[in-house]
């Protein structure tokens, strides 16, 4: 026969945190958005430094290309200048290198956009981004483009229309989709009109270089910075800092924005759990008074800010991708952003909720452990 | 609410208890101050009490009696003299030691129940069992059994907000026998309850005292709760006076 108390569920620690949380519900909800600040901060940014990381790699990697070669000493890639043709024959002639094929970057307004990368390359080139058309063909003459398809929905257009370039209009004749911002949220024209256009004949931003079959590329990049003093070559993301380092800029802002606002979280949970300890003060004193030990106590507090680190967390992560989504379909910043949402930094924020919730909590915890039930039994 | 106390029915229901576990307590001598010595709370204190024995310590507010029974239960410290229970000298244990014997020897009842709000009745009297070696279906079952035994069988997922004053002490006294103590100590219990419901409070602890041979010592300043009592000790100014 069953026992009428078998479906109770037993008194645990975690239920009384359960119910010490879930008793001041308003308090609790308002500590973890305190303490979602920090994790919404880090959560967007590094997956918005994640996606740049990302769209960069698969830059390197268009079509048969494995690596970039940029003017080397420049603050910034876009700075970079390299003489087309004399550039061009040099890597070509270097061992291991297959092609080199040269693209001028050039920012512009492209009709109601305000700023959007055009990319200059050679039509016969044009053969690196084939396996990237998703709608229609590559150009052909010069009279013909090639959209990006984030660039295609922000210019409303679709093939068969034509674009305005610097009072000429281009045919567009098909859109690519290359897995990086960078070149989706662009366009694609012949490499003579573009430097035309921004006053730079014979000059090109970049060369993306084809290697020969079984080449290594870590050594031809040291065989390139090492024969060519004014080149950087770049095969990896990571390396991008030796021509911009404004992604690394980006991520040092990132940590010291994120450790103020986590420093802020400890705080919040600190004054949160400081009063929640000074309130229960006389109920602390009774569990001490039954013969609950200094750390059963110190457990119970630490397990409610873990609590309210969890909440922060869930909070946060969903704040910090809602965050990152909307500057991603924003108008001026749609171009450039693409989030890219990798577990690691999901469990960063866990590790910084709880590593925050424990660190602010370890004060309440001390007091609370320390006060002498008989004292406790007094306060008021 | 139903606020019958069927004390009678509690003292004749003999499951799981254990005649004559009362304990012995002997103090010498016993001093707390406070405030550097201005304040003498207990100020040389001696008493013996035999096992199952039911004493009443009496006196005017602040004579010390509540001191006197934190030092008794283990969750304040003499400054000085000697203080024996169960042939334990109190002075000599250090803190987990004290902790364990609060919790194993000890039950205490407040003048206010002192119940955690968020904790249902039966959630309540299973805090003292959190830290011991019960299973989480030995401390249901046991919580169970001590309020059907103070008369709450029908009140067991009640949180104190919605129980009356009676039935928060009687968890309280459900709360103090957890841990199956030998030893029973009630900080005026009947002190927040009217004179009917402070009656069966009474009522339950004699019952309780006397089924299970708990010693019993119970601070109170009502002098019909005293003579209930084997034995009053009056207190003055942190002494046992005559």
């Amino acid at each position: 026969m069953s026992n009428p108390t078998d479906s109770v569920r037993p008194l645990t620690l975690m239920r009384i945190t359960v119910r010490n949380l879930t008793a001041r519900p308003m308090r609790t909800l308002l500590t973890a958005i305190g303490v979602s600040v920090g994790v919404v901060a880090i959560v967007a940014m590094k997956s918005i430094t994640d996606g740049a990381w990302r769209s960069i790699n698969n830059t390197i990697a268009l079509g048969q290309s494995e690596l970039l070669v940029f003017q080397g000493g420049v603050a910034a890639d876009i700075l970079s200048v390299l003489d087309e043709k004399a550039v061009g024959e040099r890597l070509e002639r270097t061992r291991g290198v297959a092609k080199a094929v040269g693209v001028l970057a050039h920012p512009m307004p492209v009709e109601s956009q305000p700023f959007m990368a055009v990319y200059g390359v050679r039509i016969p080139n044009m053969t690196l981004l084939e396996d990237n058309v998703i709608e229609g063909r590559l150009p052909q003459s010069d009279d013909e483009v090639l959209a990006g398809a984030v660039a295609l929905r922000a210019l409303d257009r679709k093939i068969g229309d034509t674009i305005d370039l610097q009072g000429q209009d281009y045919t567009l004749v098909g859109v690519a989709r290359c897995g990086a911002v960078f070149l989706d949220g662009a366009l694609f024209a012949s490499l003579p009109r573009v430097q035309e256009i921004a006053g730079r004949k014979g000059q090109v931003t970049l060369f993306q270089v084809v290697t020969e079959p079984g080449a290594n590329v870590g050594e031809l990049v040291e065989r390139i910075d090492a024969e060519n003093k004014d080149l950087t070559a770049i095969a990896d993301a990571s390396d991008y800092n030796k021509v911009d380092p404004g992604l690394d800029i980006a991520q040092g802002m990132i940590w010291g924005v994120s450790i103020i606002a986590i420093l802020i979280g400890a705080l919040i949970v600190m004054n949160t759990m400081w009063m929640s300890v000074l309130e229960r003060t006389r109920q602390i004193g009774v569990l001490r008074a039954v013969g609950w030990p200094r750390r059963a106590v110190t457990r119970l507090i630490l397990m409610e800010s873990l609590g309210v680190g969890l909440v922060s967390c869930v909070l946060g992560v969903l704040g910090g991708v809602g965050l990152a989504e909307l500057v991603s379909v924003m108008p001026v910043t749609k171009q450039f952003i693409d989030p890219a949402f990798k577990p690691g930094t999901f469990v960063i924020a866990l590790l910084i909720a709880g590593a925050l919730s424990v660190v602010g909590a370890l004060a309440p915890a001390w007091r609370a452990a320390k006060v002498s039930p008989a004292e406790a039994l007094r306060y008021e | 609410m139903n606020d019958h106390m069927p004390a009678r029915d509690a003292a004749t229901d003999t499951r799981d208890i254990e005649h004559n576990r009362g304990v012995a307590v002997t103090a010498r001598d016993l001093k707390r101050h406070y405030e550097d010595g201005r304040i003498r709370a207990v100020d040389g204190v001696t008493l013996d009490i035999r096992p199952g024995n039911f004493v009443a310590i009496c006196g005017p507010s602040g004579c010390g009696k509540s001191t006197l029974l934190n030092l008794l239960a283990g969750i304040d410290r003499a400054e000085s003299g000697s203080l024996r229970v169960a042939d334990r000298e109190l002075a000599e244990l250090d803190e987990t030691e004290l902790d364990e014997y609060r919790r194993s020897t000890v039950g205490l009842i407040f003048q206010l129940h002192n119940l955690l709000p968020e904790l249902s009745a039966l959630e309540n009297v299973q805090t003292p069992m959190l830290m011991t070696a019960l299973s989480g279906r030995e401390r249901v079952t046991r919580a169970t059994e001590l309020l059907e035994r103070v008369g709450l069988g029908h009140r067991l997922h009640a949180t104190p907000n919605r129980l009356s004053g009676g039935e928060r002490q009687r968890v309280a006294i459900a709360r103090a026998l957890a841990n199956r103590p030998r030893l029973l100590m009630a900080d005026e219990p009947t002190g927040s309850l009217d004179s009917q419901t402070g009656a069966q409070a009474l009522d339950l602890l004699e019952a309780l005292r006397r089924d299970q041979g708990v010693t019993l010592i119970m601070v109170t300043h009502d002098p019909n709760v005293a003579a209930r009592a084997d034995r009053v000790l009056n207190m003055l100014d942190g002494r046992f006076v005559d």
